[in-house]
């Protein structure tokens, strides 16, 4: 008798040891894997940053044309990255908004909803070079708007409207059922739900997901090589007349992103270009850094003007 | 068992008029009955509350009263519910939902300032003035027993309150629309028992001049604030009567067991 019950705690001790390894074996492969990412993001960054950063900080390079002869600088595609950001939030941001609200919110569960939401999904996994020639043989070519911003503003939104769809559907799903009844209950139609009470109550996760995949379309390249060109643009910043090549809001005319700056120089460099090459990169790399910062903190920020004001 | 009669606060309800007239009703979610011919009345400006165990259809019904369930799939109903003599079923559902105020187990105020809350209601109805709107945000937080605490703070977010305030803060926006029926929906579940007894207090006070209908898990809460109870179990009115006489006298073998607390 005590024999057994002396066999049986020695199998459980034996079984206790084996599973607590077997965990820390787990944990030290996970934290493994874990530390292996973190330092390939470090290495990636820090190597950019020796290799850019004295070139970004020297005075002149944000604020000069490509063309300067003693710092030439990156000022046009600096505005034309920006500015093609902006041309496409503007387009990219509505759509969005309406196609997830209509997902979340109005469209009825049958096989076309789920046919628009694989086509949503399908869109976001496209190559980016697949959607660049796309782009310049539907905009550029058959709507005859040339290489310009536009064009690649509206190759950049199909980059863009999965994301933000996805994201704004689920900042809508994820408000409280309780919130919903309450406009119910006062007999809310769904438009003023969605206006008055879903839209404000999902603004600080929306807000967040756009300035997100703000950061991801500001560094795209391959989609705007064919569409909004890669030649260095001359811009006149004193220009009035919008419908000159040298206005810098002329949405008609070709432009230059810092991305595809980065991919011209490298495909065909100068003396000198390396420089500029890692100098862009840098720049480049904060931009987007800027942008995840933003975000995070533009959401706090909403969800604590949500909250208390 | 626990649940007697605490207080004296019981009104008649023999000679109020009747506000909901409840006939023949059935409900089916699908397959599944959730209501089997229920009859009850609902006295005018009294409180009544309806008891049971969790999945006995007490708030299915409630929800029936302003035609939430419109919103569920496959809800199918027979039967007449009448409020003031008209058939709910026959009426704009929005327009129903004017008169029938709802407040819910958890606090749900809109996202937007304490006044908003309050004047979005009446302000879908008509242009509210700027006096208008104060004076409306004064009279139902008043009523609601919140404007002493947030009378500063009218236009700070309704959802930085207290969750006890969030819920005063719901019947007072319930009350701006000038319902003249409240319904509610296990409003003091999600609660702290001092924001318990506020909005217990707060429901007594209102079914002076409000029909309140307030569905409960808590049997103490229907001694406490209901002048009549209806009993539900599996889908079926049990019993019903003046609150006093079903929990000091219930007829029903049913009723005296979830009384005294042999199932739940």
């Amino acid at each position: 008798m005590a024999s057994e019950k002396n066999a049986r705690s020695v199998a459980l001790d034996a079984h206790v040891r084996r599973i607590d390894s077997q965990d820390k074996v787990a944990t030290g492969v996970l934290a493994v894997i874990v530390g292996l990412v973190m330092l390939l993001v470090v290495a990636i960054i820090a190597y950019i940053l020796v290799r850019g950063a004295g070139r970004a900080l020297t005075p002149g390079f944000l604020t000069n044309p490509y063309n300067d002869e003693v710092v030439p600088g990156i000022l046009y595609q600096l505005w034309d990255s920006f500015y093609m950001l902006l041309v496409t939030l503007v387009i990219s941001v509505p759509i969005s908004l309406g196609a997830a609200i209509f997902l979340v919110e109005y469209a009825p569960d049958n096989w076309v909803t789920s046919a628009a939401k694989t086509a949503i999904e399908t869109l976001s996994s496209l190559p980016s070079i697949v959607v660049g020639m796309f782009g310049s043989l539907f905009f550029v070519v058959t709507l005859g708007w040339g290489i310009s911003i536009l064009a690649g503003a509206c190759a950049l939104t199909m980059f863009n409207i999965p994301i933000l769809v996805r994201t704004i559907q689920q900042a809508l799903e994820d408000v409280p059922r309780s919130q919903r009844d309450a406009a119910l209950a006062m007999g809310l139609t769904r438009w003023e739900t969605t206006i008055n009470v879903l839209l404000p109550a999902a603004m600080p996760a929306i807000v967040t997901g756009i300035v997100l995949s703000a950061g991801r379309v500001f560094g795209e390249a391959a989609a705007l090589i064919f569409t909004a060109g890669s030649a260095p643009a001359r811009l006149n910043f004193t220009s009035v007349n919008f419908l000159s090549p040298t206005n810098p809001f002329n949405i008609f005319r070709p432009a230059c992103s810092l991305a595809v700056y980065i991919w011209r120089l490298t495909s065909e460099p100068t003396a000198g270009s390396t420089e500029i090459v890692w100098g862009t990169a840098t720049v480049l790399l904060a931009c987007v850094l800027l942008f995840n910062l933003l975000a995070r903190l533009l959401g706090k920020l909403l969800s604590r003007r949500l909250t208390a004001e | 068992m626990d649940a007697t009669i605490t207080g004296d606060s019981h009104r008649s309800i023999a000679g109020a008029e009747t506000a909901i007239t409840i006939r023949d009703f059935d409900l089916w979610y699908g397959d599944f009955q959730a209501l089997k011919k229920i009859n009850l009345e609902i006295p005018r400006n009294r409180a009544t509350a309806f008891i049971g165990p969790s999945g006995c259809g007490k708030s299915t019904l409630l929800r029936t009263f302003n035609r939430m369930c419109d919103f569920v799939e496959s809800v199918r109903t027979e039967g007449t519910i009448e409020f003031d003599g008209k058939d709910i079923f026959q009426m704009d559902a929005n327009a129903l939902r004017v008169y029938v105020g709802m407040v819910f187990q958890h606090p749900n105020p809109f996202p937007m300032s304490i006044r908003e809350n309050i004047l979005y209601g009446p302000r879908r109805m008509r242009r509210i003035s700027k006096s208008e709107g104060d004076e409306i945000c004064e009279r139902c937080l008043t009523r609601a027993a919140l404007w002493d605490e947030v009378k500063d703070d009218l236009d700070k977010s309704g959802l930085g309150l207290s969750g006890g305030q969030q819920q005063r803060l719901c019947i007072a926006r319930a009350l701006a629309t000038d319902p003249e029926i409240l319904l509610m929906d296990e409003p003091t579940s999600a609660l702290d028992p001092i924001s318990t007894s506020m909005v217990e207090q707060l429901m007594t006070e209102l079914a002076e001049d409000h029909t309140v209908v307030v569905v409960t898990h808590n049997m103490q809460q229907a001694t406490r604030v209901a002048d009549k109870t209806a009993f539900f179990y599996l889908g079926e009115l049990i019993e019903e009567g003046p609150t006093r006489e079903l929990f000091g006298n219930p007829r029903q073998q049913r009723t005296q067991e979830y009384l005294s607390g042999r199932f739940s």
